[in-house]
């Protein structure tokens, strides 16, 4: 199957700063795409865009499968995101926060799935603690297990490092691997080893001009 | 179509489960909803005695209950979800209708309560003239439809604004005002002593008006809920 995400000039901007101008890009399947900037650079704010959670003031960005567009409105069902700016539910625990997204996304064999994830990301031992009783490195590898419960072809992780140990980033790093077998991911990063390690492709961005690649 | 609309349903159970569990692991509101309930009533009961008031008093004491204990359930579903950073995660789960329709059936769970703690408050402490638990008891939920219906898609719309608070309120006032003043007018028929054949006329209104604001809400929401 022939997937990949094409951005058509796509630009954004906040009280008239812009903060995305003109970007055109593709990323084809078994790619990971590193979004490389300082901070306020826009490097969430692409992502946020790529995923439809923000819309571009112009251009657009498509996703295709099999040479297909996705409409808009099932792109939930390929698309999983991580992200600071993501959370989940404090007061379900791991397990049913779990649940809960592989159920709304309609995953066959849930329970086999979340079994799996709770495994691959040492997580059983917290299953039946609340979002909000856990560490900021825990609460991490749940949210990239949430995103990675309906198994997406596309992966966008925003800064999936942050507040995680060396064992942490060794499962992002193992996810990546996975990841591009199957699909593609973008990944957005400060960690200029990361993007030498995936970075097949890296989009550069730069505080308020144009970005490079 | 039968078979899209049980998935639908389906999903927006988890939605509001979900909303369920959370208000009830915080406690703070549903804790904050009771004791309000059971004080105003309770001073209700003190402050009247066993003097005999009007059913039209009656009435509008229950609906001022009710309308100001409601004031914690709306409004919150949506700005919470915003507020704590999850909006996102359930945009990128499942599709805008089953969100609608989850916390259309959160609101109106937690809105069915209320009204009928209240009720049972009311006529416990109280005991309005005419009795007609009943009837009052199909007036509230119908009443409850309607507040939850506008209040579900008025709180999606106040959830993107700077000023979401303040834009709600502004927003809801004109549209929940006739729905307190019908459910208000059909409570005092009944305390006056009326039966369900003097009151089918305005629950029908009621239905209709929770009918017509579901219908707007479900074509509009995916508008609302998108960036």
């Amino acid at each position: 199957m022939d997937s990949y995400i094409e951005i058509k000039a796509l630009s954004k901007s906040f009280d008239n700063k812009p903060v995305i101008v003109d970007l055109n890009w593709r990323i084809d399947q078994g790619k990971c795409c590193m979004v490389a900037g300082p901070n306020g650079s826009g490097k969430s704010t692409l992502l946020k865009m790529i995923c439809g959670l923000l819309q571009p003031k112009e251009g657009r960005v498509d996703f295709i499968l099999a040479g297909k567009k996705i409409k808009p409105h099932v792109l939930f069902r390929y698309v999983g995101l991580t992200s600071p700016d993501l959370n989940l539910y404090g007061k379900l625990t791991v397990f049913e926060n779990l649940v809960l997204f592989a159920r709304l996304r309609d995953v066959q064999n849930w329970k086999k799935k979340i079994t799996e994830l709770l495994d691959f990301f040492e997580l059983e031992k917290f299953a039946f603690q609340q979002f909000s009783c856990l560490s900021t490195g825990i609460k991490q590898r749940l949210k990239l297990a949430s995103a990675l419960v309906h198994e997406p072809l596309f992966l966008v992780l925003d800064e999936p490092g942050a507040g995680l140990d060396h064992t942490g980033k060794l499962m992002i790093y193992k996810v990546l691997d996975q990841q591009l077998k199957k699909g593609l991911a973008v990944m957005a990063t400060n960690d200029e080893e990361e993007v030498k390690k995936y970075g097949s492709e890296t989009i550069r961005l730069n505080p308020f001009s144009q970005p490079g690649g | 179509m039968a078979a899209r609309l049980f998935a639908s349903i389906r999903l927006a159970s988890l939605v509001a489960k979900k909303d369920l569990i959370e208000e009830l692991r915080t406690g703070y509101t549903l804790l904050t909803i009771f004791l309000f309930v059971v004080a105003a009533v309770a001073m209700t009961s003190f402050v009247i005695g066993p003097v005999l008031i009007p059913a039209e008093l009656h009435a509008v004491l229950l609906w001022i209950i009710i309308f100001f204990a409601s004031q914690f359930i709306f409004n919150r579903s949506f700005v919470k979800e915003e507020e704590q950073g999850t909006a996102s995660a359930l945009k990128l789960s499942t599709a805008p209708l089953n969100v609608y329709l989850g916390k259309l059936l959160s609101n109106l769970t937690l809105l069915s309560g209320l009204v009928l703690l209240t009720l049972f408050c009311y006529y416990f402490f109280v005991a309005p003239p005419g009795g007609g638990f009943l009837l009052v008891a199909a007036i509230a939920i119908a009443a409850s439809t309607c507040l939850a219906g506008a209040s579900t898609i008025l709180s999606a719309l106040a959830a993107k604004a700077d000023a979401g608070n303040a834009l709600f309120v502004a927003l809801v006032f004109p549209v929940i005002l006739p729905i307190l003043f019908t459910a208000a007018k059909l409570t005092e028929v009944v305390f006056r002593g009326a039966i369900f054949q003097e009151i089918i006329s305005g629950l029908l209104f009621l239905i209709s008006i929770a009918v017509v604001l579901i219908t707007l809400s479900v074509l509009l929401f995916d508008y609302v809920w998108r960036d």
